[in-house]
């Protein structure tokens, strides 16, 4: 059996903290408020390129990330689906269909169950292609070349990449600026957001990544979660900077 | 009912997981088996993501669409390197010496325009995103920091200069922490969502 150590239970404090302010926000914030956050603009974007794809009559490509399995631990894939299951809800009746590519086995499969249900919710799944949703490649760099050639085609309205990426997913962002195809990068990954920061991409930073705000159905949610790790972050900090005063003064060991 | 089935069945699997973890006097035989279920779980959805992609491009093949040409060579490529494998034996020295072959040229290649790539962008960043106190810090604390790690500033004989340096070594540590406990919260709360069904309440 292994035993839990203080990292355990301080995560655990931490779980219930925010489960308790989730509550709170719940509870006491049940009217929209009078002066709402604004939208994230790397989610504006993204909803401008869905009425631009459906006035042009040009494709979304959606760049997936490499996926759940592998190296990568985080959640941030599952954001991505999020991001792909709003954007195929709004685009199904688009003429060019809107396509993802993901870079792991298990997320090829889940987006392509979010592609099915975003075409059967429509009631269209005579619509519905297998290469909609595709693999196209095991791992980081083999992701990425999977995604330059279909970044390549003129009758792209844009690429959203979503979902865990790395500094060297630039290259993505140099074919992207050569070929004036508009680029929106949502990730969580702190080292891409800096590197994508550097190109003319949209790119979400901090934590603007879990605040998926794309068009209006999200506000309410956007709004509440905006709101509680607002408070989160301040009780962290106040936690901090008391742990680092009562440390300094020699209270805690 | 039906779209709240899989949230339910998502919701009860996570809080069983983090229980499991809270007990693992009683679950620890059980933490393992599920492990090994994602495992195969994950590898089957490989396998059909593999399957699926090799049935669109003998599709594409068949229709002779544009660009059919690369769906063959990746279907010869695939098959190859399927039966080779299968036939050799994954631990075969000369298949992997084939593999290591093909597959390092081209990542050091990629890695290689990659850096250019980089470094052309750390360039461009002033025409990209304009002149900004945002876009003045962050190419001056880069060059800042990247001086400072590459260890020109030292000071062996003066203990406070050297601590002084130390520490603002750690500053982008410090930073990069700050950012981590932004994308930490969002994740949790992310988690929670999706644990409380908050997701598909959305819907």
């Amino acid at each position: 059996m292994l035993p839990l150590n203080l990292n355990d239970f301080v995560a655990t404090a931490i779980v219930g903290l925010v489960a308790v302010v989730m509550f709170g926000v719940w509870v006491f914030h049940r009217k929209p408020p009078a002066e709402p956050y604004e939208s994230i603009p790397a989610y504006q974007e993204i909803d401008a390129f869905i009425h631009r794809s459906s006035e042009e009559g040009k494709a979304l490509l959606i760049g997936m990330g490499e996926g759940f399995s592998g190296h990568n631990t985080g959640l941030g894939d599952s954001v991505g689906v999020t991001i792909a299951h709003t954007m195929l809800k709004r685009s199904v009746f688009n003429d060019q269909p809107t396509r993802s590519l993901s870079g792991d086995g298990a997320l090829a499969c889940i987006s392509q169950l979010v592609v099915h249900g975003a075409y059967e919710n429509a009631m269209t799944t005579e619509l519905f292609r297998s290469d909609h949703a595709q693999l196209t490649g095991l791992g980081s760099f083999a992701w990425m070349g999977g995604v330059l050639p279909e970044l390549a085609h003129k009758d792209n309205a844009g690429l959203i990449l979503t979902g865990t990426m790395r500094p060297e997913h630039l290259l993505i962002a140099d074919l992207a600026e050569r070929r004036q195809a508009p680029l929106v990068v949502a990730t969580g990954s702190v080292g891409a957001q800096a590197a994508f920061f550097a190109s003319e991409a949209q790119v979400t930073m901090g934590e603007e990544y879990f605040l998926p705000s794309i068009g209006s159905t999200n506000q309410a949610i956007y709004q509440n979660s905006a709101k509680i790790m607002n408070w989160v972050r301040v009780m962290l900090a106040i936690a901090l900077i008391v742990g680092a005063f009562l440390k300094l003064s020699g209270v805690l060991p | 009912m039906k779209p709240r089935l899989p949230a339910v069945v998502a919701a009860v699997s996570g809080l069983a997981m983090l229980a499991a973890f809270f007990f693992q006097s009683v679950t620890s035989p059980y933490l393992g088996l599920v492990l090994n279920w994602a495992i195969i779980v994950s590898s089957m959805a490989l396998l059909v993501a593999i399957a699926s992609l090799a049935v669109t491009h003998i599709r594409f093949i068949i229709d002779g669409q544009k660009g059919f040409l690369y769906s063959i060579v990746l279907l010869v490529a695939f098959f190859s390197t399927l039966i080779i494998g299968w036939y050799r034996g994954l631990e075969d020295p000369q298949y992997l010496d084939w593999l290591r072959m093909i597959l390092v040229p081209v990542e050091t290649a990629l890695m290689g325009l990659i850096a250019l790539v980089l470094m052309s962008a750390a360039v461009k960043i002033f025409r990209v995103r304009g002149w900004s106190i945002l876009t003045v810090s962050f190419a001056l604390s880069a060059l800042f920091f990247l001086f400072l790690n590459l260890g020109f500033l030292r000071h062996d004989a003066n203990s406070t200069l050297t601590a002084v340096i130390s520490t603002l070594q750690r500053l982008p540590l410090v930073g990069a922490r700050g950012l981590l406990i932004g994308v930490g919260v969002g994740a949790l709360l992310m988690a929670l969502r999706v644990l409380f069904g908050q997701e598909v309440a959305r819907e």
